[in-house]
């Protein structure tokens, strides 16, 4: 086969491919936002009906049931959480990251290990000791003390992806700061930060990810006044809820938000994972 | 004075992060670890039985097979999404319009909730209702009962930590790709490598830091599987499908809240995870040498 | 970058600020979430107009009641304090959550409302009475696994006889079944309840299983031949274990998409409250009362397990994980012909959102004897912050139970569990269905593993190995000797049998 045509065949195989990746990706959230979409009766009716029209009931009705018209609230202490924690992860994370790199500390790999090690332990483990903990400390039910408790799950993973963006900085730009007199503080927050600002961004884009989806802290850690997004759209889609519209809505409800996030950021996102592991 | 104390790099800039992790992890795990001692069960009084626990526990055959079939499934999706993911980052290194669409829409499994993740596969694996047999029985292919049977289940609790986390290894393979040198590449064509060889020779090695890594951080995530398992399984059929994380909460908290019990299994879990991460953290430090 | 990339990051930008600000818009308005009056419009198919004069919104009263009219516990000291109250999410506190303001109006106690997944709420209570740190003053204690056994003989709820005791004759407590009674009183010794028996909560919301099927299908001529021609008798509906099994069989059809019953074989709660009415009807128990020997490995237990196997081999597909909502989504979607479900479940199983609507009848279960007890209800925290708002939890607590409110809740659909207010020709109208469960666990009703802290746990014990039976694990036998062994261990740890 010539040239050419070899190269259109391969071409459309690639692309097929490419249409199935996509296909098998969205599908589910698709096909949920789609039941979300039905009215009850037609949510889930066998064989699954294709047309239909569409109405907004549902998400009506989660808007307007008791718990759901307090949606509004639920958003704001997701995004307050997810921005306090970073906050804390990253001006405690920071700058340990940059003086594992820069400085050869005697047991850096001690300190690093215990570090990772907080990231692969399941929450469930430490879930009631937490809790005594933050009732002694009063922090129950509310966003600071859920911003501490995220702020450590995120910790490991800001140092890990600061890490790789440390190590390839030069060391001369720092000591080129320090011969003008500044300190080593001062060099890391006025010369070596604007150059892994990249970096910066991504870590800080993810550890608010994480922070948003996170479960089983914020199960047992909050009541009402604190309730997250993941919280609130497990409360709904409780055991008695048979109205599958419903659990629908309030599962897109729950995602939309971090999906046009992530879509936003996804650039970085993906700059910042690489960093961490290749040099 | 305290010059001395802003000479101090190791305290300005490890300290803030020792202090507080310390903080936070110290107490629990000593609360954990004094309580693991002990046969405490809500609402009984506790007393200290020492050992007894970690007793119970390793001799136990459903703690041994709990943990058996976690390392397992780890294993094995960590394996399949490396697999898969680079396959899919193969297909996305090409600069097309279409290629740029998928992978920004490829990290949308990742960031989902995780409850809304498991409850939408629990209405698409239904078997009366949902569409996955539905589609399936267009090309006749029979009802499946995909998590109700033992034949199916853990393909089907497999499939979705397929669906949502190959696009993880897939994107850190692809940034890979983009990173390697194109010299060395070149070289090889002039010497006259074909695409195959290329590929097995020079792509694969040059890239395995950044599949191990992949690999064991796939693996380490994977060992905490709960969601899935807490949704659509409870641990069933029968005890089949009772995962680490499902057993631990089964009998520390959820049913028969045996905290003593719970918390010596999730001091022996933390070992596993701490043994874990100490060869992760070696090995990759490993690879960061011999590959400079 | 070519151009078009930026245009859509920041669409996605600009789209993302917008909906990460308007959230904080209307929340930096809003206080605290208003009670908003919802009447659920639930229309079922034979419900008749209420003629009774009942109002239901949320407006209070033309003029606050005086009181010596008051027909639950009031105390104009009271008025300012304010109580916590942790609810589950579900009809129970959607039918009184109208009235709380009402509440307010009439005693000036502040009520702060907390609701909570049904799945997670035991476990928070637990945590907030092992910490002692008095969050809620009324908690929601389930009749499932015995959350009154369970909390009241740990000591974390209040004995109500005192509160009783200070409350308007007009509250009439004999208004409560004596299987409701007993069921809500620690210790307990059975039906009725024994002398010993305190009260410590006050049910809000009364059910238990009943038996639906296809009206339809049952009246077919078609149907009738063969069932006639097969079985060389009348189809009916059944009335005993037998006829039932008969009768699933005949209505097994793969191919029609047809399965004969569904219920549920998932490992949680819900297979335990099927299998227990067969339990009764073979006449087996739990344990003896008196010694709290297990007795799951006796004939009957044995019998009435492999009953439910044989039961299950006529469910459709996916039983072993099928949870409530696919037991109930397949009768609702036609898929079966007969069910047994919770009776405030039945609008959703066969109301006009269904495929089934108007086709569907209800009765006792075949063969059944004795019936759960089974609903939520309230009780006061024993660790409450201090007496006054015990006093003023009790308040609320008798408020929403007195006949006047009852009446009205009763009205807007709730299932609750006064015999003059169930017993209403209007409200058995409205919902016949419910009503009838209400009444069966009212009159026949026996509570559930009434067993101290240990209730929960042996109902797990049984439904874990219930459903290992029914995943084909182990056989009928095996699985009964196994939770045997499994819950006598567990009573021995307890310190209920040597």
């Amino acid at each position: 086969m010539p040239r050419f045509w070899r190269k259109v065949l391969a071409a459309a195989l690639v692309n097929l491919g490419l249409a199935l990746v996509l296909l098998w990706t969205l599908f589910p959230v698709f096909w949920l936002f789609l039941t979300s979409i039905k009215s009850e009766a037609d949510a889930f009716v066998y064989p699954p009906k294709l047309v239909f029209t569409p109405t907004f009931d549902a998400y009506y009705k989660v808007f307007s049931d008791e718990t759901g018209s307090n949606w509004p609230r639920f958003w704001l202490n997701s995004t307050s959480v997810a921005l306090l924690s970073t906050l804390i992860a990253l001006l405690i994370g920071v700058p340990a990251a940059y003086g594992l790199t820069r400085f050869q500390f005697k047991n850096s790999r001690a300190t690093l290990f215990s570090i990772l090690s907080v990231r692969f332990m399941p929450p469930i483990v430490v879930v009631i000791p937490l809790l005594f903990m933050m009732r002694t400390l009063k922090l129950v039910d509310n966003i600071l003390g859920l911003s501490f408790i995220h702020a450590v799950f995120a910790l490991p993973f800001i140092i890990w992806i600061m890490l790789g963006f440390f190590a390839s900085v030069p060391r001369d730009l720092a000591d080129a700061a320090l011969v003008d007199g500044t300190s080593e503080l001062g060099a890391l927050f006025r010369v070596v930060l604007p150059v892994v600002r990249p970096g910066l961004i991504a870590a800080a884009l993810f550890a608010m990810l994480l922070s948003w989806n996170e479960f089983p802290i914020a199960l047992v850690l909050t009541g009402e006044a604190a309730k997250t997004i993941p919280v609130a759209a497990t409360t709904l889609i409780a055991e008695r809820t048979i109205h599958w519209d419903r659990v629908a809505a309030t599962g897109m409800i729950a995602i939309i938000p971090t999906v046009l996030f992530a879509l936003l950021i996804q650039r970085h996102l993906i700059r910042g994972l690489a960093a961490g592991i290749v040099k | 004075m305290l010059k001395r104390f802003f000479d101090n790099h190791q305290l300005i800039f490890l300290g803030p992060v020792n202090a507080y992790i310390t903080f936070w992890t110290l107490f629990p795990l000593l609360y954990m670890l004094i309580i693991s001692l002990t046969n405490w069960k809500i609402p009984n009084p506790a007393r200290f039985i020492w050992f007894g626990n970690y007793l119970e526990a390793l001799t136990d055959p459903l703690f041994w097979y709990s943990v058996r079939i976690t390392l397992t499934f780890a294993f094995a999706v960590s394996i399949l999404e490396i697999g898969l993911g680079f396959g899919v980052a193969l297909l996305l290194n090409r600069p097309s319009a279409v290629a740029t669409l998928v992978r920004a829409l490829l990290i949308v499994p990742m960031v989902l909730t995780p409850v809304v993740t498991s409850m939408m596969w629990r209405y698409l694996y239904n078997p009366s209702f949902g569409p996955l047999n539905y589609v399936l029985s267009l090309v006749g292919l029979g009802p499946y009962e995909w998590y109700s049977r033992a034949e199916t289940v853990w393909p089907s609790l497999m499939l979705i930590d397929l669906w949502q986390w190959t696009p993880f290894p897939a994107l850190l393979i692809l940034s890979g790709l983009h990173s390697l040198p194109e010299d060395i590449f070149e070289s090889a064509q002039v010497d006259g490598a074909n695409a195959l060889q290329r590929f097995i020779f020079l792509t694969v090695p040059l890239l395995r830091p950044l599949l191990l890594a992949a690999f064991l951080l796939r693996f380490l995530d994977a060992l905490k599987i709960f969601d899935t398992v807490f949704v659509l399984t409870r641990g069933g059929p029968g005890t089949m499908t009772e995962v680490l994380s499902f057993h631990i909460y089964r009998f520390g908290i959820g049913e028969y809240f045996r905290v003593g019990y719970g918390a010596s299994m999730s001091v022996l879990v933390l070992l596993l995870s701490a043994g874990l991460s100490w060869l992760f953290v070696n090995l990759l430090r490993q690879e960061e040498l011999t590959h400079a | 970058m070519p151009c078009a990339i930026n245009n859509r990051r920041q669409f996605y930008l600009f789209l993302t600020a917008l909906l990460l600000l308007i959230p904080i818009l209307p929340a930096c308005a809003a206080a605290t979430p208003e009670t908003v009056t919802v009447k659920e419009t639930v229309v079922v198919e034979k419900e008749v107009v209420v003629e009774k004069e009942v109002v239901v919104t949320a407006t209070p009263a033309a003029a606050a009641p005086v009181m010596e009219d008051r027909d639950y516990y009031y105390d104009p000291a009271l008025a300012g304090e304010e109580i916590s109250v942790v609810l589950y999410e579900g009809p129970g506190t959607q039918h009184l959550l109208p009235y709380v303001p009402q509440f307010e109006e009439e005693t000036g106690i502040k009520v702060n409302l907390t609701q909570i997944a049904e799945a997670s709420l035991i476990e928070k209570e637990v945590l907030d009475f092992t910490s002692q740190a008095g969050a809620y003053d009324i908690v929601q204690t389930t009749q499932d696994g015995a959350g009154v056994a369970y909390f009241a003989s740990s000591g974390w709820i209040e004995d109500l006889t005192p509160y009783l005791e200070k409350t308007p004759g007009k509250f009439h407590y004999e208004d409560f079944s004596e299987s409701v009674q007993a069921a809500t009183s620690w210790p307990y010794g059975g039906v009725p309840k024994i002398p010993e028996g305190r009260p410590y909560s006050m049910m809000q919301e009364l059910t238990t299983r009943i038996f639906i099927y296809r009206d339809d299908l049952f009246n077919d001529p078609t149907e009738k031949e063969a069932f006639q021609a097969k079985y060389g008798r009348e189809l009916t509906v059944p009335k005993t274990t037998d006829e039932l099994l008969e009768v699933a069989e005949f209505f097994t059809r793969p191919d029609e998409s047809l399965y004969g019953i569904s219920f549920e074989g998932a490992r949680d709660l819900h297979i335990y409250a099927v299998w227990v009415h067969f339990l009764w009807a073979f006449d087996g128990q739990e344990w003896d009362p008196t010694t709290y020997e297990v007795t799951l490995d006796s004939p009957e237990a044995i019998a009435a397990t492999d009953y439910i196997l044989q039961l299950s081999k006529f469910t459709p597909p996916g039983h072993s994980t099928a949870s409530l909502f696919e037991a109930v989504t397949a009768f609702a979607q036609g898929q079966s012909a007969m069910s047994i479900i919770w009776g405030p479940t039945f609008g959703m199983a066969s109301g006009p959102d269904t495929q089934v609507s108007g086709k569907a009848g209800f009765g006792e279960i075949p063969g059944a004897k004795r019936y759960l007890v089974a609903g939520v209800g309230m009780a006061i925290n024993k660790f409450s912050q201090s007496q006054a708002k015990k006093d003023a939890a009790w308040s609320f607590i008798s408020f929403i139970e007195s006949p006047t409110i009852q009446t009205k809740m009763q009205a807007d659909g709730n299932a609750g569990p006064r015999k003059s207010v169930y017993g209403l020709k209007e409200i058995a109208e409205a919902r016949p269905a419910e009503n009838f469960s209400t009444r069966l666990a009212s009159e026949k009703g026996h509570p559930w593993a009434m067993a101290g802290g240990v209730g929960t746990q042996f109902v797990n014990v049984v439904f874990t190995n219930l459903n290992r039976a029914i995943a084909g694990e182990v056989t009928a036998e095996q699985a009964m000797q196994d939770a045997d062994a499994e819950a006598t261990q567990l009573f021995q740890e307890a310190g209920l049998i040597e």
